[in-house]
């Protein structure tokens, strides 16, 4: 999980604007997810560090695949 | 997901009634506590022959959302039955016209062939009698009435040894052995549908809401170790099924 306090480490490059948590709805294998992650207020860029994309949605593609 | 039954112990999530007391679990899976929402009853209820004003029992109610769904959507006298008086604190609340009975799966206070329907969803792999709690579903449906049915399967058999003390996916069973059990029940069996994907995207909810599948498990394992179960889960593959059966005549 992504801590209040890493988000806040992160800048929005285009915006300028610091990373809040937000409730992020995505599209991911077909199936609808709700999750809480370091987003910019302005333009609504959303932050995926690297262990979330290496783990947890490795997890995640291994369990929707049927793996 | 919802609590009917003392199977299983504290250690398990899902057969702790605490569990379905918080958020941990509605979060992923929405008020109907179960994986799919309201998605396979809707599935479902286009192929059941529930009159306008007939009387359906929800077993394992939660908060009540299937009953009043029932309700609004098909004019039917939906009523729902659960173990735990919080969730039905809240579905009293939420519902005050809602009729609500605390109680058992197994020992259901209604009447003999008094029901043109019942729904269990989510609920029979936690009775601790699966059988007798589908013969108990039996004498309460009218001649001709239908049961509908959705829980979590074994996809690949395990022997029960292999999975961690007080586990509650002990309760889940395989295709056949639910088949065969709803026949012994007296039920003919009108539908089996495979649902597992609903359970898959409910657990890619709870891997993002709690890191991993061990880290959610370990919330509820008394040595907070939560790769047992994890183990076990992998060795069942766990799925989802939608079952419609009726009452023979």
């Amino acid at each position: 999980m992504i801590s209040l306090e890493e988000a806040q480490q992160w800048t929005c490059d285009a915006c300028g604007q610091p990373m809040v948590m937000r409730e992020v709805v995505f599209l991911y294998l077909n199936g609808t997810f709700h999750v809480d992650l370091p987003a910019c207020p302005e333009c609504d860029l959303v932050f995926i560090n690297e262990e979330l994309a290496t783990g947890k949605m490795a997890e995640v593609e291994g369990i929707l695949e049927d793996k | 997901m919802k609590t009917n039954s003392s199977s299983g112990g504290a250690a398990c999530p899902l057969a702790a009634p605490r569990l379905y007391e918080t958020s941990a679990l509605r979060r992923a899976t929405g008020d109907t506590l179960r994986p799919g929402g309201l998605s396979l009853l809707q599935i479902a209820l286009q192929q059941t022959n529930w009159p306008a004003g007939g009387r359906v029992l929800d077993v394992g109610c939660g908060i009540g959302t299937t009953a009043v769904y029932l309700r609004q959507t098909h004019r039917l006298q939906a009523m729902g039955l659960d173990l735990s008086a919080q969730l039905l604190g809240e579905a009293a609340i939420a519902n005050p016209e809602l009729p609500l009975i605390r109680g058992r799966a197994e020992i259901l206070p209604i009447g003999d062939s008094s029901l043109a329907g019942l729904t269990c969803e989510c609920v029979l792999s936690l009775v601790k009698d699966p059988l007798n709690t589908l013969r108990e579903f039996h004498r309460v449906l009218a001649k001709d009435g239908q049961l509908i049915l959705s829980d979590i399967y074994r996809r690949r058999d395990i022997k029960d040894k292999d999975l961690p003390g007080n586990c509650c996916l002990a309760g889940a069973h395989n295709r056949d052995q639910l088949l065969d059990w709803l026949q012994q029940a007296g039920f003919s069996v009108q539908l089996w549908q495979d649902h597992s994907r609903l359970l898959a995207e409910l657990a890619a909810r709870l891997v993002w809401q709690h890191g991993s599948m061990e880290d959610f498990w370990s919330q509820f394992s008394a040595d907070g170790d939560g790769r047992p179960m994890q183990h076990a889960v992998q060795a069942m593959r766990p799925g989802y099924c939608l079952m419609i059966a009726s009452k023979k005549g």
